[in-house]
């Protein structure tokens, strides 16, 4: 607009050598092609005075020496990002200019979107940060990365830059401004999803259930691997998305054995180590009177992982009409009534808010009213009907056992036929053997939070955690206090024992069981940028400040313009 | 052009045309009696030859002296006198008068060629042409000064081509004065050789303006054509300029290169000077006038 302001209106006038004006014309379309741009001061200055106004409008910012975009890339911990960690390196080092944007330098956290997991890597190097990826070996399940993102956003502040590096692509836009990269693709896995046990003629047999996730038929092998040696391999064939199960019999006089399926891109679920498990048991006796014998036998043939105390042994739970104190072992009272025919209880049944009550169902309960037993202030009610206090439970003060008293005549009452006494009872067992400190041994997944029973005093002996071998070798060994709060299964399939001094607390197999992480179908390719801040620009570059001398030539090629137009005085 | 300035103009044209004439006796006329040396014999007083009596005739003319001297009788001839053959052909396209200037020194030598050539008492016959209109001007329209007013009611066809001088009929052993600035494009030879024909003699002014042949200009233009019509934007920068002045040196070095092969005498005529000074600077050089 100021150029055509400041040109000045073209003269009009008749002539009658326009021809011979024309032949100047065509002289030059003849020539060379420049020739055709006429050599003017005028079109200089306005070619100048349009560089300058191109050059104002497109606002040049110059980066800041001393800039530093802080940088926080979180990676999906989820264990099927094993699969495509090859190509992270590349992805990432693609990634960081993006991220880095106009700053001249960067500072980089690498995370896990596991909160639970440390930082992978800080520091300023994308050399050294990828060295460092070298080591990381995912495991978990799927995590919601909204919480590492929430602490990767305070990290880096507002004008931070934060990548989600993931294998599967989300619907929904990840928070606090990130932008997501998905590196999967939908990749073949065929992997052990469980497994469980049966005893047969004596027989420890083993039972794992083999799944194929890829859309198509897939052929694997098998074999069990043993310290003394493996088994003959063979040959399953799985159709699209099916499942078959593998079982044979546990070898015999061997601690552990390892069943392995044939390679494929996931190696985490294609082994599954075995140990014979050994839950601990609960040594049950029985003081109650011949009427009540058939408590007892149902007690112990119905609960798991009860036995009958022998008359050496002392008992871990007591089964009594008349012990009230807890002293020793744990106890459960029923009271018995000699008195028959005693009126029903009225009143409603209100159960209290407990975890051996909860979700339970007590209002077809018909309890009679016969012998109670007092109860302490301090003692759990559990279960009231009208005033009368009909369960609770009583903890030892110096021993911590534990008694149960169902106050009223068990016999007289319904209570043997409802659902929610058995249940109550066998939770009841169930936590006094899980808190029975006492050898064990099962299969654990990995990464399982392990809740052991264990000396936790002032002169406790430390956990030693250590790691083996098939053959029993030890891989690894660590030592954890005696009150660590939380214990975990190792993060890879493989076998493990827990000891505090000279106890063994745990013996244990542990093997990869997420399914959601091995179907590889939902797998792809995406990339979701984050809404680029104004505010990170203007922080790390600065605009331009001899803008004003631009504006003031282009001002000047303008009027340049106008007076080198000027027509000649002669004219 | 009002009439009253053709008047004027007609006066200093008439003053011109007192001290130069048309290069009349430079041509061996032949046709009607009249004031110039014809080709044959005549009744001038020019003795040309003798020969021999023959009967019928003319007795008056017997040399008698040579009778007396030799017994025979012989006949003395005399160089006929003719009238010359004129014809004025006025370019009467637009680049002739847009200019004020130009039109009064087109109008001029247009009363010059005609006053010149009723002195010699030549027949005389005006053409105007206007593209390829054209029509005859009366020798009366000249000297009444009505012939503007024929020459603008020719219809120009909006072309610059060169004169159509195939439109008009010229006549043999003619002097043919050409009034034309020659701002035409083509080849300057066709229309000279065209004048050339049956023993025609071309005698070319051509009118022309200091700002035709050097102008000023400097920036952006909307040059319109005075004969087409039409704007045409041009921005003129010196190297433009010289370009131009180029072409338009180039253009006439043509029509004089031309003009020497058909022995065409050819005057450009400033109009921006007296006619007479205008005629004096080139006229009488390339012979295209005479002194009277």
């Amino acid at each position: 607009m100021l150029i055509h302001f400041l040109q000045r209106q073209a003269k009009v006038e008749f002539v009658s050598t326009l021809f011979l004006l024309r032949q100047t014309q065509r002289e030059s379309t003849t020539g060379r092609r420049f020739e055709r741009l006429v050599h003017s001061v005028p079109l200089w200055l306005q070619i100048l005075a349009v560089l300058l106004l191109t050059w104002i409008l497109v606002q040049p910012r110059y980066v800041k020496a001393k800039s530093t975009q802080r940088i926080a890339i979180v990676l999906d911990s989820s264990a099927s990002m094993r699969v495509f960690q090859d190509q992270l390196p590349s992805t990432i080092r693609s990634e960081i200019p993006r991220l880095q944007g106009n700053a001249a330098h960067i500072e980089i956290w690498l995370m896990e979107s596991d909160p639970s997991q440390g930082k992978l890597y800080r520091g300023t190097s994308t050399d050294d940060m990828l060295e460092s990826l070298k080591k990381w070996s995912p495991t978990s399940g799927a995590i919601d990365p909204e919480n590492t993102l929430r602490v990767a956003r305070s990290l880096v502040g507002a004008e931070g830059a934060i990548t989600y590096i993931t294998d599967t692509p989300t619907e929904s836009t990840p928070p606090y401004n990130a932008s997501t990269i998905a590196i999967g693709k939908n990749t073949d896995n065929c992997g052990i999803t469980g497994v469980s046990f049966t005893q047969r003629d004596g027989n420890l047999i083993w039972k794992s259930i083999v799944r194929n996730y890829a859309g198509t038929t897939q052929q694997r092998t098998w074999h069990l691997e043993t310290p003394e040696g493996r088994s003959p391999t063979k040959s399953i064939t799985l159709p699209a998305g099916r499942l078959t199960t593998l079982q044979g019999v546990f070898p015999a006089n061997q601690p552990r054995c390892r069943i392995v399926l044939s390679d494929d891109s996931f190696d985490l679920d294609n082994s599954l180590p075995l140990v014979q498990p050994a839950p601990k048991t609960l040594l049950v006796r029985s003081t109650l009177s011949k009427e009540s014998a058939s408590l007892n036998d149902k007690i112990l043939t119905s609960f798991p992982n009860l036995q009958p105390a022998a008359p050496s042994d002392t008992a871990d739970l007591i089964l009594t009409s008349t012990a009230t104190t807890p002293r020793h072992s744990h106890l459960i009272v029923f009271p018995q009534d000699k008195a028959t025919n005693r009126p029903y209880l009225t009143g409603n049944i209100v159960a209290t808010r407990h975890p051996l009550t909860d979700g339970l169902n007590w209002q077809t309960l018909l309890v009679r009213n016969t012998i109670s037993i007092p109860h302490d202030a301090a003692d759990d009610v559990l279960l009231w009907q009208g005033s009368r206090p009909l369960i609770y439970l009583r903890t030892h003060p110096t021993s911590g056992n534990m008694a149960l008293f169902l106050n009223f005549d068990i016999q007289q009452s319904n209570a043997l036929k409802q659902p929610a006494t058995a249940v109550l009872l066998l939770r009841f067992c169930e936590q006094l053997r899980e808190n029975k400190r006492a050898p064990e041994s099962r299969i654990t997944e990995i990464s399982e939070p392990l809740k052991l029973t264990r000396d936790t005093g002032e002169n406790a002996a430390p956990l030693s955690f250590t790691s083996s071998a098939l053959d029993g070798s030890v891989i690894e060994s660590s030592t954890l206090p005696a009150n660590a709060h939380h214990l975990f299964a190792p993060k890879t399939p493989g076998f493990f024992t827990i000891k505090q001094g000279d106890e063994t607390l745990l013996t244990s197999a542990t093997y990869f069981a997420d399914t959601r992480e091995a179907d590889f179908s939902h797998c792809a390719t995406d990339h979701r940028p984050a809404s680029s801040s104004a505010t990170a620009i203007d922080r790390h570059t600065r605009d331009d400040h001899l803008w004003r001398i631009w504006l003031g030539m282009v001002l000047a090629a303008a009027l340049g313009t106008w007076v080198f137009s000027k027509p000649n005085q002669r004219a | 052009m009002t009439r009253k300035e053709r008047t004027i103009l007609y006066t200093q044209a008439s003053v011109c045309a007192d001290h130069l004439t048309l290069p009349l006796r430079s041509q061996v006329w032949r046709g009607m009696a009249g004031e110039f040396q014809g080709a044959g014999t005549g009744s001038s007083i020019d003795f040309q030859d003798h020969r021999a009596y023959v009967p019928g005739d003319d007795p008056r003319h017997i040399n008698w002296h040579a009778y007396a001297r030799t017994g025979h009788y012989s006949m003395k001839l005399y160089r006929e006198e003719v009238r010359p053959v004129i014809d004025i052909i006025l370019d009467a396209s637009e680049s002739m008068f847009f200019e004020p200037v130009k039109a009064a020194r087109t109008a001029e030598l247009l009363y010059f060629a005609t006053l010149s050539a009723i002195q010699a008492g030549a027949s005389t016959r005006i053409h105007a042409l206007r593209g390829n209109s054209h029509t005859t001007l009366p020798i009366d329209a000249i000297t009444t000064h009505h012939w503007l007013e024929c020459v603008n009611a020719l219809q120009p066809d909006g072309s610059a081509s060169p004169l159509a001088l195939d439109q008009i009929q010229l006549r043999g052993n003619a002097i043919r004065l050409v009034i034309s600035d020659l701002l035409f494009e083509g080849d300057p030879a066709q229309p000279l050789k065209r004048l050339s024909r049956q023993q025609g003699k071309p005698i070319i002014l051509a009118p022309f303006l200091q700002s035709e042949a050097n102008p000023h200009w400097s920036g952006n233009y909307e040059f319109i054509d005075v004969e087409q019509g039409g704007q045409h934007p041009h921005r003129i920068e010196k190297s433009t300029l010289n370009h131009y002045h180029k072409a338009y040196t180039n253009h006439f070095t043509s029509w004089r290169a031309a003009a020497r092969q058909f022995n065409t005498p050819l005057a450009r005529v400033c109009a921006d000077t007296p006619l007479l000074d205008a005629l004096n600077a080139e006229a009488i050089q390339a012979g295209a006038l005479s002194i009277a």
